[in-house]
C-alpha cells in the first residue's frame, strides 16, 4: 500500500530531522495528522519563519533574527574586555547559566575537523581576527571542548590571538563535580592532576 | 572477541547516545565499530573514544559495523600540540581514505604508533610523515623502484603509476610535481634505503647531511614531499585532503 503523495512528503520530509529514521517519521505525521493539526499549523509556521528570519550574528555569529544577538547589544557587556569562544550556541546558554562570566561571546559554530571537511574558513575566523585587530579585547578565553579536535581549534585561534597580542586562557579540564574519581577516565585524570592549582590562592 | 590494540582515526555521533568509530587495530587492520557511550557508571566514557590515545578493545558482531563491547586506555593520550597534532590528523585522514576495512596491517599499527611517539616528543615531522607514508604506500601494494633514475642518462624523470620512474629528455621541466631531478631521486633512493630499517629512524636526519650543504638536503626533501604527495594526489583521486588546509594556512 502506498500513501497519498502529500503524506508520503510530510513523512519524507520529517526524516532530515536528527535521529528520525522512516519508522518514526510516519509516527510523527500521523500523531499530527490524527491528534494535534494545530500545533502541527504552528510548527509549519514557524519553521518557515525561523528558516528565512534567523541568521548569525554579526559581531559572535550566535543565531539571532536581527543584526546583532541580545548579549553583544546589552550596553553592560558592549564594553567587555574578556571574549569567550566556544563551539556552539549550546555552550553560550552553558556558561550563561553558571553567572559566572560577564564578557562577551564569540561561537565558531563547529570546530576544525579535517575529515569531515571543517577548515578554518568554515568558523568564522576572519570575523574573529577583525575583532582581535579592533583591540577592544585583553583576555580571550578559549572555551572550546576537551576533545583533540577542540584542542586542535584552541590552537589555532590562539596563534591568530598572539598576533594581536591578547591575553590568552583555556578552560580547565577535571573532574566533574560530584563524580568519583575511580570512574573518571584516566585520560581525564591526567589533565586534572597536570593542571592542578594551589590549595590557598 | 579477542582484545587488541587498537587507535581511534575518528568519530562521529551516531542515534542518540552512540558513536560511530574508525578504529585502527592491530589485527583487523581498519574496522568501523558503534559504541554505547551513555551517561550511567557503567556504559563506555566518551574520553576513551579520543584519538591519538592508545587503547584495548573487544569488539562482536560480524555485520558491516561490529559493536565495541569493551575499551580500555593502555597508556595515556599522545600529547601532540600545534604541527604535530595538525600532522597527525594529516596521517589519520591518509589512513581513512586510503585504506580498506579488515584488512590486517600489522606493520603500519606499529609504525602508526612509532610516528605518534615520534610526533609527540618533538621529532623533526617532515621526516616521520614520509616514512609514515612509505609504510602507507607498502600496505597498498606500492613501493618505489629507483634503478630507473640510476640507469638512466637524464636529468629528469616522471613518475607514473604502474610504470615507475621514466626518464624525460626535453629540456623544459623544472624541478614541478610532474617532473623530478634526477640527482634528488638519487639521494631520496639512497635516503629510502635507511628508511627502510627502522631501528635507523631517528638518524635518518642525522645521516644525510654529512656531506650534502643544509640547502640541498631542504631541495631533497622538498622534492621527496612533491613525489609523495604526487602518488598519493593519484591515489585520493579528486577529493582533496582537508587536513592539508590547516597547514597551507599556516605557512
Amino acid at each position: 500500500m502506498k500513501f497519498s503523495p502529500l503524506v508520503q512528503e510530510l513523512i519524507d520530509s520529517l526524516k532530515c530531522l536528527p535521529g528520525v529514521g522512516a519508522k518514526s517519521a510516519q509516527r510523527m505525521a500521523f500523531q499530527l495528522l490524527e491528534r494535534n493539526r494545530r500545533g502541527g499549523s504552528k510548527l509549519a509556521s514557524t519553521l518557515a519563519k525561523a528558516m528565512t528570519d534567523i541568521g548569525h550574528c554579526q559581531q559572535c555569529r550566535n543565531f539571532t533574527e536581527e543584526e546583532l544577538c541580545e548579549i553583544c547589544l546589552s550596553p553592560k557587556r558592549k564594553v567587555a574586555s574578556t571574549l569567550c569562544i566556544v563551539e556552539t550556541p549550546g555552550d553560550v546558554i552553558a556558561i550563561e547559566q553558571t553567572g559566572e562570566f560577564s564578557g562577551l561571546y564569540f561561537v565558531l559554530m563547529g570546530h576544525l575537523s579535517p575529515i569531515d571537511g571543517i577548515g578554518p574558513e568554515d568558523l568564522g575566523l576572519d570575523i574573529l581576527a577583525k575583532q582581535f585587530a579592533s583591540g577592544q579585547f585583553t583576555e580571550v578565553i578559549l572555551a572550546t571542548n576537551p576533545t583533540v579536535e577542540g584542542e586542535a581549534t584552541a590552537h589555532f585561534i590562539a596563534e591568530l590571538a598572539q598576533q594581536h597580542h591578547v591575553n590568552i586562557s583555556r578552560i580547565a579540564h577535571g573532574v566533574p563535580v560530584g563524580g568519583e574519581l575511580e570512574y573518571v577516565d584516566g585520560n581525564t585524570l591526567s589533565h586534572a592532576l597536570s593542571g592542578r592549582k594551589s590549595y590557598f590562592t | 572477541m579477542v582484545e587488541q590494540n587498537a587507535f581511534v582515526l575518528h568519530r562521529r555521533p551516531y542515534r542518540e547516545n552512540q558513536l560511530l568509530v574508525d578504529l585502527l587495530t592491530e589485527h583487523d587492520g581498519k574496522v568501523t565499530a558503534l559504541v554505547y557511550v551513555g551517561q550511567s557508571k557503567r556504559s563506555i566514557k566518551k574520553g576513551l573514544i579520543q584519538p591519538f590515545l592508545p587503547l584495548k578493545v573487544i569488539m562482536k558482531g560480524e555485520g558491516v559495523f561490529k559493536q565495541i563491547t569493551q575499551v580500555d586506555s593502555t597508556a595515556k593520550s599522545f600529547s601532540l600540540i600545534k604541527h604535530s597534532l595538525f600532522s597527525a590528523f594529516y596521517i589519520n585522514e591518509l589512513m581513512i581514505r586510503l585504506l580498506t576495512e579488515h584488512i590486517a596491517c600489522t606493520d603500519l599499527f606499529l609504525q602508526y604508533q612509532k610516528t605518534l611517539t615520534a610526533l609527540s616528543q618533538g621529532s623533526a615531522i617532515a621526516p616521520q610523515l614520509r616514512y609514515f607514508e612509505l609504510s602507507l604506500l607498502e600496505e597498498l601494494g606500492l613501493s618505489f623502484d629507483f634503478s630507473p633514475v640510476f640507469e638512466y642518462d637524464a636529468h629528469y624523470f616522471h613518475y607514473i603509476p604502474e610504470q615507475g620512474f621514466v626518464p624525460v629528455y626535453s629540456a623544459l621541466p623544472k624541478n614541478s610535481e610532474q617532473c623530478f631531478s634526477a640527482s634528488h631521486l638519487q639521494a631520496i633512493a639512497q635516503q629510502e634505503t635507511l628508511y627502510q630499517k627502522p631501528e635507523n629512524t631517528n638518524q635518518v636526519n642525522d645521516k644525510e647531511p654529512s656531506e650534502a650543504s643544509n640547502a640541498e638536503t631542504d631541495a631533497i626533501n622538498f622534492t621527496f614531499k612533491l613525489l609523495m604527495r604526487h602518488v598519493i594526489n593519484q591515489l585520493l583521486g579528486n577529493k582533496p585532503l582537508n587536513s592539508r588546509k590547516l597547514f597551507s594556512k599556516k605557512s
